[in-house]
């Protein structure tokens, strides 16, 4: 808004050029008019002295020639010079002033100059007269009148010239003053343009060095001013991420921690062929008596870096002392269980190697099959201490193996399950069975509670029995099968058939990447804007996609925001790369993590959240949250800086009305 | 007629009043300078200058010419690089009775101020150069003439011959060139050219002007 302001209240630029031109304008006129005068005066003083001359010299040689009563000399001497066309009167008297001879043209005689020219000029026309003698005897004298025709002339082309040559001037000076101007005022162009960019967070030093003092200073010290800015929110953001990475990896490895396996295991359980494995070392702690705490924590950082090796396509957490898990895609057992069997080699090899430390290790594999991460963890401890029991007898492959293969059979049939989601899906979006439901999310401010600051929109997906499957379930297969973006259009579509409430808070609705990514977004936008009408809309993006994306994302959220749809992020905080995004795409809010809001009574979490909360703030982004439990989780949030929370207790979600 | 040329017209009006009231009134503040000038008795010849041209004859008198032309003459000789240490001087008739001396225009404009004052129409009167015969040599020379008619036969006022002479009887002079100020109020107009041109006329009108204004 007040870039429109400045755009229509006049600029410094247009100003100062107008103000130049007006004293360009001023002098020029100036020098016209002196000129003018300049000229005339000079043209007139001619005539004068030409009369003057031409009386003169008739009188000089009428005194020489003249007798008394004598015309026709008179005549005759005057005639030759009247000719000339110079003179509209020539008179000439005798000594007691009657007049002898008189040569005069018409009065009304045509000037060659326009009329209203020579009014303006109205040049007088000088009379001279020269006493006739000869030698003391006065015999009479001439009477000589210019005309001015030829001087109107020499006036009218002296100003014309004069004219063109002063407008020639002013438009190159004024040409000049406005290249001059630009060059002078560039840095407060660029200075203008921070100063907005700053006003809407978007904090960037000025690059031009002005040649003005006065700018010079001012953009020393908006760029210290910016500098520190920036400086603040590079130093909370690396804070944030400080906690983030504590929060959620080993700080002896450098693994993910179990809190971030949790993460990565709610996230990804719906994944077909997904194998999690458990890796106890046993005898740590005898090494940590014999040798010390920092001779166990040399011994963990080389497993861990073992199994970092081995299992190169798999997520790696450190979960106990010496327990290990492994996250990993597979077809079926054999490439989990070769592995499993390079890496105790391995160990073993080093063990042998350095002689006297007893090391047992033993691995438990299970698929993940959806299941919640606490039930997989269970199952695949399970199969560990399976895989332990029969590997007792030093044959730790045997017992390994025969684990998996057991564990393998029970879970088959499920995994396989991926054809039939296709076809529920398909379905669904061909029978338009998807049920939308609304969740708000309202406001903790002390000052606007009950405050619903917008509406999440959920998407239920209804399978053949008509049950409604959430998208916690459906999500990943519409993933997988390249479905979310029909989806997504199917949302929208729902959406546009709502009636129009201007007083609505808006509705969120989480877009996908495969959605947000395409080459032809913007047209897409622009469609979805017409579709939606008067919807206030915010589009939801989650984080992880984002991190790896920020070029896609930067375009989408300008995109979006020129045809006036809203941003935010959701899953905020668990990726690496986020809090960079909160700086580069400015968006409207963001909603943490369901895992960080839930992790609030820890310590690593707290302060997870507290730090995110404080880069936002420096950036005024509000941010919102997850509630789990009752309304008194909400003040929790509240305390820590969260500006807004949605769950069960603060209000459940609620089915679309249906149309008409 | 517009404001400009009412203004001349009344400016040259009171120029030429001025011109028939000069040395006659002289101010009390124009005596004083001409004394800080030439010393105390200047101030005196001044004075003395005023009460004689007070009581010369009226214009309509024949006998004015011939009263003011012996006036001036009253005035000793003096080459102008001894009276004035220039080559060339003009002086105004302020300067030439105050200063008690002067050279052949001196006389001839004092000659032609103290006419126009008493009333004398310019046109009947023309300064002029003449080429003097004098006895050892030919020199330039200045006289005013006076024509009592336009046509006539003018009398000659001069220094050298103090006696007032038709023209015909002067075969020692030469006229070459003549001028009087007529031009100046010819039709409430300046014309130009003429005596105007003449610079030193020119820069004496100036400096009477000056005085005047004292």
């Amino acid at each position: 808004m007040s870039h429109r302001a400045s755009a229509a209240s006049p600029t410094l630029h247009g100003q100062l050029l107008r103000a130049l031109a007006a004293i360009f304008t001023l002098a020029i006129v100036g020098v016209f008019v002196g000129q003018w005068l300049g000229t005339r005066a000079f043209v007139q003083a001619q005539l004068a002295s030409h009369a003057q001359d031409a009386a003169t010299s008739l009188a000089l040689v009428l005194g020489q020639t003249w007798k008394e009563g004598d015309v026709v000399t008179a005549r005759g001497v005057a005639l030759p010079v009247f000719d000339r066309g110079y003179y509209r009167r020539i008179a000439i008297r005798d000594a007691r002033g009657a007049l002898v001879v008189e040569l005069r043209l018409a009065e009304d005689e045509a000037v060659d100059v326009p009329r209203w020219f020579a009014k303006l000029a109205a040049l007088r026309t000088p009379r001279a007269q020269a006493k006739v003698s000869s030698g003391w005897r006065m015999l009479g004298h001439v009477e000589v009148e210019s005309h001015p025709r030829f001087a109107y002339v020499q006036l009218w082309n002296g100003s014309l010239q004069t004219a063109g040559w002063l407008i020639a001037l002013w438009g190159l000076a004024w040409w000049g003053a406005s290249r001059w101007l630009r060059t002078l005022l560039a840095p407060l162009a660029e200075v203008a343009a921070a100063s907005i960019d700053a006003s809407q967070r978007r904090f960037r030093l000025v690059q031009v060095q002005p040649r003005a003092q006065e700018l010079q200073r001012f953009v020393a010290g908006f760029n210290q001013l910016v500098t520190a800015t920036q400086r603040n929110v590079a130093e909370e953001e690396a804070r944030a991420e400080q906690f983030r990475r504590e929060a959620l990896s080993d700080a002896l490895t450098g693994m993910a921690n179990r809190r971030a396996l949790n993460l990565v295991l709610a996230e990804r359980r719906h994944e077909a062929d997904l194998w999690l494995a458990l890796i106890e070392c046993r005898g740590v702690e005898v090494v940590n008596r014999a040798a010390g705490f920092s001779a166990g924590d040399a011994l963990i950082r080389e497993l861990a870096a073992d199994v970092a090796e081995v299992f190169t396509d798999g997520r790696h957490a450190r979960i106990g002392a010496a327990t290990f898990a492994v996250l990993m895609s597979a077809e079926d057992a054999v490439v989990p269980e070769g592995l499993s069997l390079s890496l105790l080699t391995r160990f073993d090899t080093r063990l042998a190697a350095d002689g006297g430390r007893l090391v047992d290790a033993a691995i438990g594999w299970t698929p993940v099959n959806a299941r919640e991460p606490s039930e997989v963890l269970a199952a695949a401890d399970l199969a560990l201490q399976q895989a332990r029991s029969q590997a007792g007898r030093h044959c730790r492959v045997d017992a390994l193996a025969s684990e998996l293969v057991s564990s393998l059979a029970n879970e088959t049939a499920e995994v396989s399950g991926g054809g039939r989601w296709a076809v529920l899906l398909r379905e669904a979006l061909a029978h338009d069975r998807l049920v939308l439901m609304l969740q708000p999310v309202m406001a903790l401010d002390a000052g606007q509670m009950d405050q619903v600051l917008h509406r999440e929109v959920l998407t239920r997906v209804l399978d053949a029995q008509g049950r409604e499957v959430e998208a916690a379930r459906w999500w990943p297969m519409a993933s997988r099968f390249g479905l979310l973006r029909e989806l997504d259009e199917q949302v929208i579509s729902l959406l546009a058939r709502e009636p129009v409430d201007l007083d609505a808070p808006p509705y969120a609705i989480n877009l996908s990447f495969a959605s947000w990514s395409r080459d032809d977004i913007g047209e897409r936008l622009e469609l979805w804007r017409l579709r939606l009408g008067d919807h206030a809309v915010l589009f939801e993006l989650r984080e992880d996609d984002l991190a790896h994306h920020r070029d896609a994302a930067r375009n989408f959220a300008r995109a979006a925001r020129m045809v006036g749809f809203g941003v935010g992020i959701d899953r905020f905080g668990v990726s690496d790369g986020g809090l960079a995004m909160l700086r580069d795409m400015l968006p409207d809010y963001v909603k943490l993590d369901a895992s960080l809001a839930e992790d609030i009574e820890h310590d690593a979490g707290r302060f997870l959240v507290e730090a995110i909360v404080r880069v936002a703030r420096m950036l005024e982004v509000p941010v919102l949250a997850h509630s789990f439990g009752r309304r008194d989780a909400a003040a929790a949030l509240a305390r820590l800086g969260v500006q807004g929370a949605q769950g069960y207790a603060l209000g459940p979600p609620q089915p679309v009305q249906p149309a008409g | 007629m517009n404001p400009p040329r009412i203004l001349m017209t009344l400016g040259l009006a009171m120029w030429a009043w001025g011109a028939q009231a000069y040395l006659a009134e002289a101010s009390q503040r124009l005596v004083q300078a001409m004394s800080q000038r030439f010393g105390p008795a200047a101030g005196e010849r001044v004075l003395a200058w005023q009460r004689a041209a007070r009581n010369l004859p009226a214009a309509t008198d024949p006998a004015l010419i011939e009263r003011s032309n012996a006036l001036a003459n009253r005035v000793p000789y003096a080459e102008d690089i001894n009276a004035w240490h220039v080559d060339e001087h003009w002086a105004t008739p302020a300067e030439f009775v105050a200063r008690n001396a002067g050279d052949c225009e001196d006389y001839t404009i004092a000659k032609y101020f103290s006419l126009r004052e008493r009333g004398v129409a310019a046109d009947k009167l023309r300064i002029v150069y003449v080429r003097a015969k004098l006895r050892d040599r030919i020199d330039n020379h200045m006289v005013l003439a006076y024509y009592p008619q336009p046509e006539a036969d003018p009398l000659v006022l001069d220094n050298l011959d103090p006696r007032l002479l038709p023209a015909s009887q002067r075969q020692d002079l030469s006229p070459v060139f003549s001028f009087n100020d007529e031009h100046l109020w010819r039709d409430g107009q300046a014309t130009a050219g003429g005596a105007s041109q003449v610079r030193r006329w020119r820069e004496l009108q100036e400096r009477v002007r000056r005085e005047q204004s004292l």
